[in-house]
């Protein structure tokens, strides 16, 4: 016993011994600088700004012939190009990993690449192309991946948007249970939400409500205010469905405050539509 | 035996015996429960005013760029802390050394007089049990404050779209806490700088943020 407490307590002095890694050279100095002001950038919400900075750190990393931060750098533009609703330019971006297959990349860098090319494909409504960027995600994906339940989400959506609300409720249910621990949550919610639209598109939208409800719960919690219109929009439908029209009206008027705020007005008329029926 | 101790007399190398009724002098080494209460008392002041910083920054109305100026100086304050943790981790493991040491003066005094032992091992073997667990509890005290801090940061978001400049003192002080053990685990990294792939985006809502 107490040769494991003193085990314990060495590796506890070397977690406070070690250093953080470092960068050093100019070019390295410039990269890592180019990352964190295209992340800070992206916090604050100037995503045209963070583009322009993931471009820079792009192009120094391929300059140091360093695949990870090649990887990383292109994921991050793709991800903010598609904020701004740049799809060509998110595309172009994600080539830089999917096209170079020479390039050294790693399986997660692969993964995360062919998963976000999958999230564009389906964003644009190109389900057959989504699929199959999903599925090579899929294969890569070993078990146990992080990916995983995001994965399984993003084929959930693609089976509702095709029609078949079985296989989407089959898949979200999945991509809940794979979606575990604080840093699942948001795809923990993203699951919950499809399993209540695939319900609600099976004819049920009573059982469509506590899915949508726990959904919501989470969004709120992570405070991701498109996610939180997307639960209340919903929970609206499925109310007005299940017959509880006075249910209906009051997420119907939740999810226009939160559109109204969101958009500064722009954007209302589809809600105050609803409300009106 | 006093309590779970065994006081093993050595003679020394005085050459005079103790005249009779001589009193000798006990001091008792530090034992790890002092330690950890030293690790807790010098660590959770530190840790609790972080969590008091970063639970103001959910507050409307705040100075943001005031509130991070201040959460950067405590943040900075923890590597005394941290030293300072360091040190008594070091003492931690003297004194654990010299229990290994007590716990074979124990079994050799026991050994001479022939009995005892079932009564002083469980006793040492349940000290040590306990002081795992004083620090198993401390540790996971200390990330759940870290976990936290990073959800503080994390609901903080919408009142960093203020400015470029508030975003990047919040990345500074997320930066400075994360090279900080013990909160450095408690910072869930996406830490690869990856800003989440979320599937939600697949929904063609992404550009709606």
């Amino acid at each position: 016993m107490s040769r494991w407490l003193a085990a314990c307590l060495v590796v506890l002095i070397a977690a406070c011994a070690a250093p953080a890694p470092e960068r050093g050279s100019p070019a390295q100095t410039r990269l890592s600088e180019a990352e964190a002001r295209a992340a800070a950038l992206a916090r604050s919400g100037d995503y045209a700004g963070a583009a322009r900075f993931y471009g820079e750190a792009l192009r120094l990393a391929t300059s140091l012939e360093n695949p990870d931060a090649i990887a990383a750098n292109a994921i991050n533009l793709s991800i903010v190009d598609q904020w701004l609703g740049r799809d060509a330019e998110a595309r172009a971006a994600l080539a830089a990993v999917l096209d170079e297959p020479r390039a050294g990349f790693s399986e997660r860098r692969k993964t995360q690449a062919e998963l976000r090319r999958a999230i564009l494909e389906a964003a644009s409504g190109n389900l057959g192309a989504a699929e199959v960027w999903a599925g090579e995600a899929e294969r890569r994906c070993a078990p146990g991946c992080e990916y995983a339940a995001a994965i399984l989400n993003v084929r959930a959506q693609l089976a509702l948007d095709s029609g078949h609300a079985a296989e989407a409720a089959r898949l979200a249910a999945a991509a809940r249970e794979r979606a575990q621990g604080e840093a699942g949550r948001g795809e923990a919610a993203n699951a919950l939400r499809t399993l209540g639209r695939a319900r609600s598109a099976a004819g049920e939208p009573a059982r469509a409500l506590e899915p949508l409800r726990q959904a919501l719960e989470i969004d709120r919690t992570l405070g991701d205010p498109r996610k939180i219109l997307a639960d209340l929009t919903e929970l609206a439908r499925a109310a007005d469905a299940a017959g509880d029209a006075q249910a209906a009206r009051g997420y119907q008027e939740r999810g226009l405050a939160v559109r109204r705020a969101i958009n500064d007005g722009r954007g209302a008329p589809e809600t105050e539509g609803l409300l009106r029926r | 035996m006093i309590g779970t101790a065994v006081i093993d007399v050595v003679p020394g190398q005085g050459a005079l015996p103790l005249a009779e009724g001589a009193l000798i002098q006990f001091q008792p080494a530090r034992g790890i429960s002092e330690i950890i209460d030293d690790f807790r008392r010098q660590a959770m002041p530190a840790f609790n005013e972080v969590k008091q910083a970063m639970s103001q920054i959910g507050r409307s109305g705040e100075d943001l760029t005031g509130i991070l100026a201040a959460l950067r100086r405590e943040v900075d304050q923890l590597p005394a802390t941290h030293r300072a943790v360091r040190q008594l981790v070091e003492e931690a493991t003297k004194a654990t050394a010299e229990l290994n040491q007590q716990a074979g003066s124990t079994l050799a005094a026991t050994e001479r007089v022939a009995h005892g032992v079932d009564r002083a091992l469980p006793a040492l073997s349940e000290k040590l049990t306990a002081s795992i667990e004083s620090i198993d509890a401390a540790a996971v005290q200390l990330k759940k404050t870290g976990e936290e801090a990073q959800a503080a940061l994390s609901s903080a978001r919408p009142l960093l779209d203020r400015g470029e400049t508030a975003a990047r003192e919040a990345g500074d002080v997320l930066s400075a806490a994360k090279r900080i053990w013990p909160l450095s685990d408690s910072f869930k990294d996406a830490a690869d700088g990856m800003l989440p792939i979320d599937s939600f985006e697949a929904q063609g809502k992404g550009r709606a943020r």
